[in-house]
């Protein structure tokens, strides 16, 4: 019924027999692809492996916190004897109460962890330059990943490694990028806005990150 | 107990909680494998169905234009390019123009318009960028969705404007795609709304006659539109959103097809807990159509929709549902054929329930339900339907599904006349007064495995049983020569299997393949006028092979195979075929910066030009086409 959308011919009935067709029923074969089926299933199910599983977001909060055993932050970073290590969420945030607990009862460094939501870089600014509130690490929500480059540059010279899981955020010159390879969390790593941010990451993060991997 | 315990740890499948990852050291934590998410990112269209998850990698790595080409990506699907601007698309059979048993809808709101079933495809668009994903779900999917869910659903997902944040700009041109562009803006408002607005245009070539000469099909059209997210509260997000579109088609006669439309979806979603929520939806659509000479269509839906999903005891999760649904159509009538009666308004009332209950912790699950619906064609229907998922391990999953599908008359079924040039009866066709609903039975079976982290597989088996299937019959003597029936009836039965394999870090391949046979037959007393042949064109075997390689110096280079069998099709009772085809799509694209991307497309590389739909008389054939294309983001 080609005719509804173009094309200008009605459509034109002729004189015509009725034809009539017969198949045979189709029970067999579909019985015996059944059967096929399930017998590879019972075999495939002998080689499958168990391996460890965790929601998606629990696990990178994981990631945060361990991050910050490796990675050196310029003295000043730190005002006080006391002062918390600092990881901050810029834009909506995906963890709910994984991060908060992943945090609890952490001491890194000889420090706390500390666990800071933000709206906006200004706030980042702010609250660094206002309270004394440091941002350490900053995990950068995709919500955010429409101005990256406006957010790297405000936070140019504040010692902050920014971890990110937006398509090409290291590209765009953020420190470390979430990336899955068939199912798990790995990294990617870039060293040069990690030196520019006088934040020193240690061989063996560096070693850990994927390698070669274009983003 | 036992699973008490395992449950309190994490689930019995190995889940970890965040106090287990703090344990672990970094290296281990890299060997942690990601799960889907949470209960609460489950969709309902994931229940144990053949469901096939188009991501937005997989859109832009194809070089696709249009959604019927992003379409393509999904092995389930039939997907055929009639010329220019039509397209045939459909799952598991009863592949047409006006195919009538699939349900599309776009962020929620369902575009086949209740003429005859169907989907326009030229006139669904948004900016593919800005899509996050698209469902197709091969099966029926009526239970939740409802009637015409029939043989499938396909769910077109876009971001929300927090996703979409800052400036995309992109435009191209070639040969068949002969110039296109669009811009999208994403902004905040405030602390926790964000907006993005876009506009796209795109001028298309001619398709050519089987013979060479220039079908005259090109067509451009222009596209707007917005969506606003609100995020009011952690457990609230408000969603509006709008399109408008106009467009013109050149016919060889009679002056341009004229299309336009637009409309306006307001949704609001509140979540109670991980396992509840409550989501309301308003949407109001406009479609307006008009073929010189052949007829004219406005059409204005106004659709409310009830979603509310909720825990009950330990071991069930409950989903029901309200729709409403105003639909006032009216039609333009030439002496060619006529809708009547010209001007009509019709109502659709609907409720669904559905519960998942446990069976077996993390193993075994049954998910029991049914649509109820009051149409004015005919009547009322119900669709229930029966699936069971049996999660095998961690890595198989096998499912089985028993469900009744509906496809309920349109205005095409009931309403449609062609007058008769020589007197008397006043008719050549006359309707169809005593055409009820199409009936499906539909039995499924389902394996999905991953035996290895870079390896998974898919494979869906079916076998539907088909009732009152849509007949043109000869009418009496005395009465006019013909009126529409439900005179046919026959069993369908194939499988879908598809396959993904991440080879390296930096080469993917993904292969589908689907079989189908299908065995119309007329009822006792049908005398069909096109012989049990007149509901469907459907490939026995298709198959497809894409690969997708990252070389070095962010060069991306991606090759799509697709073999089409032979099609059977039949006009004025004679009947006639598609030949098979191989295509060939290849796409190269480099990132000399960052944000800037640009790529070469060749589409249908094979063939000179070939046909994929139609009968052999009457249809036009697609060219082999190339374009550049430059997308910017800041």
């Amino acid at each position: 019924m080609a005719f509804l959308r173009g094309g200008s011919n009605p459509p034109e009935f002729a004189a015509s027999k009725g034809g009539r067709f017969s198949f045979a029923r189709p029970a067999n074969l579909v019985r015996r692809a059944l059967c096929a089926m399930l017998v590879s299933c019972l075999s495939l199910a002998g080689l499958s492996a168990r391996g460890q599983v965790a929601k998606e977001y629990d696990l990178k909060a994981a990631f945060l916190c361990k991050f910050a055993l490796f990675v050196k932050w310029p003295t000043n970073a730190f005002p006080e004897a006391k002062t918390p290590i600092t990881i901050g969420v810029l834009g909506s945030d995906p963890f709910g109460k994984s991060l908060a607990e992943a945090v609890r009862n952490e001491i890194v460094q000889e420090r706390k962890l500390a666990v800071e939501f933000y709206s906006s870089v200004e706030s980042i600014i702010n609250l660094a330059d206002e309270k004394n509130k440091i941002c350490h690490i900053l995990f950068v929500s995709q919500s955010e990943s429409g101005k990256l480059g406006r957010i790297f540059a405000d936070l140019k010279g504040r010692h902050v490694l920014t971890v990110g899981e937006s398509d090409r955020f290291c590209q765009n010159g953020g420190i470390i990028q979430f990336v899955i390879v068939e199912n798990k969390v790995r990294f990617i790593i870039n060293h040069d806005a990690a030196k520019a941010a006088n934040i020193k990451l240690s061989a063996t993060l560096l070693e850990l990150a994927e390698k070669n991997r274009k983003r | 107990m036992l699973a008490e315990e395992t449950n309190r740890v994490g689930h019995s499948s190995g889940q970890l909680n965040p106090d287990d990852l703090k344990e672990k050291s970094l290296k281990e934590l890299m060997e942690v494998m990601v799960t889907s998410v949470s209960k609460k990112a489950e969709k309902l269209s994931e229940a144990a169905s053949a469901i096939t998850v188009i991501t937005q990698e997989d859109i832009r790595r194809s070089g696709a234009t249009s959604l019927p080409e992003a379409l393509r990506l999904a092995p389930n699907l039939e997907v055929a390019q009639v010329d220019s601007h039509e397209w045939a698309i459909s799952a598991r059979g009863f592949n047409s123009t006006t195919a009538n048993k699939l349900l599309v809808l776009i962020d929620g709101r369902s575009v086949y318009t209740p003429l005859f079933s169907g989907v326009f495809w030229d006139v669904q668009d948004t900016v593919l960028e800005d899509i996050d994903r698209i469902e197709v779900i091969s099966g029926p999917g009526a239970t939740v969705w409802g009637a015409n869910a029939v043989n499938g659903v396909i769910n077109i997902l876009t971001k929300s404007a927090r996703d979409t944040q800052g400036f995309l700009l992109y435009g191209g041109g070639g040969t068949e795609q002969r110039a296109f562009g669009g811009v999208r803006y994403g902004g905040q408002l405030g602390t926790n709304a964000y907006y993005r607005v876009y506009t796209k245009y795109f001028d298309r070539d001619d398709t050519p006659l089987p013979n060479g000469v220039d079908g005259q099909d090109a067509w451009q059209m222009g596209q707007g539109g917005f969506r606003v997210d609100w995020y009011p509260g952690e457990a609230n997000q408000l969603t509006v959103q709008g399109d408008g579109y106009g467009g013109a088609i050149n016919q060889p006669a009679n002056g341009d097809i004229r299309v336009a439309g637009g409309n306006l979806l307001g949704r609001w979603s509140h979540t109670f807990s991980e396992e509840s929520d409550l989501k309301a939806q308003f949407y109001y659509d406009r479609t307006h159509r008009q073929v010189p000479l052949t007829f004219a269509e406005d059409l204005d839906t106004y659709d409310f929709d009830l979603q509310h999903r909720f825990p009950l005891g330990e071991r069930q999760d409950i989903v029901w549902g309200l729709n409403y649904r105003l639909s006032e159509d009216r039609v333009a009538n030439t002496p060619n054929f006529a809708f009547l009666p010209a001007q009509l308004s019709f109502q659709l009332f609907s409720a669904f329930v559905q519960d998942e209950i446990t069976l077996v912790r993390d193993r075994l699950r049954l998910t029991l339900g049914s649509k109820f619906e009051h149409n004015d064609f005919s009547g009322f229907e119900f669709q229930p339907s029966g699936r069971l998922s049996w999660t095998v391990t961690s890595r198989q999953t096998l499912w089985a599904a028993i469900s009744r599908a509906v496809r309920t008359p349109s205005r095409i079924d009931q309403d449609f006349f062609v007058p008769n040039n020589s007197p008397p009866p006043p008719f050549a066709l006359a309707g169809g007064p005593e055409f009820v609903s199409e009936e499906l039975r539909a039995y499924e079976l389902g394996y999905r495995v991953r035996p290895i982290d870079r390896l998974s597989f898919s494979l869906a088996a079916f076998y539907n049983d088909y009732d009152n299937l849509r007949s043109l019959e000869p009418g009496s003597p005395s009465g006019p020569p013909f009126t529409v029936g439900n005179g046919l009836e026959g069993e369908s039965y194939g499988a879908e299997l598809a396959g993904s394999y991440q080879m390296t870090s930096w080469w993917r391949w993904q292969a589908g393949y689907t079989y189908l046979q299908e065995h119309i037959r007329l009822k006792p007393g049908s005398l069909d006028f096109n012989q049990a042949r007149g509901e469907g064109s459907d490939p026995e075997n298709q198959f497809s092979v894409r690969s997708s390689i990252d070389l070095p110096g962010d060069v991306e280079l991606d090759a799509a195979l697709r073999y089409v069998d032979v099609l059977q099709n039949i006009a004025n009772g004679v009947r006639g075929t598609v030949p098979s085809y191989l295509e060939l799509d290849v796409r190269l694209s480099w990132m000399p910066v960052k944000n800037l991307e640009l790529s070469v497309v060749g589409q249908n590389l094979l063939d000179r030009q070939h046909p994929e739909f139609g009968f052999p008389t009457s249809r036009h054939e697609i060219q082999r086409g190339a374009f550049v294309k430059v997308t910017w983001r800041f």
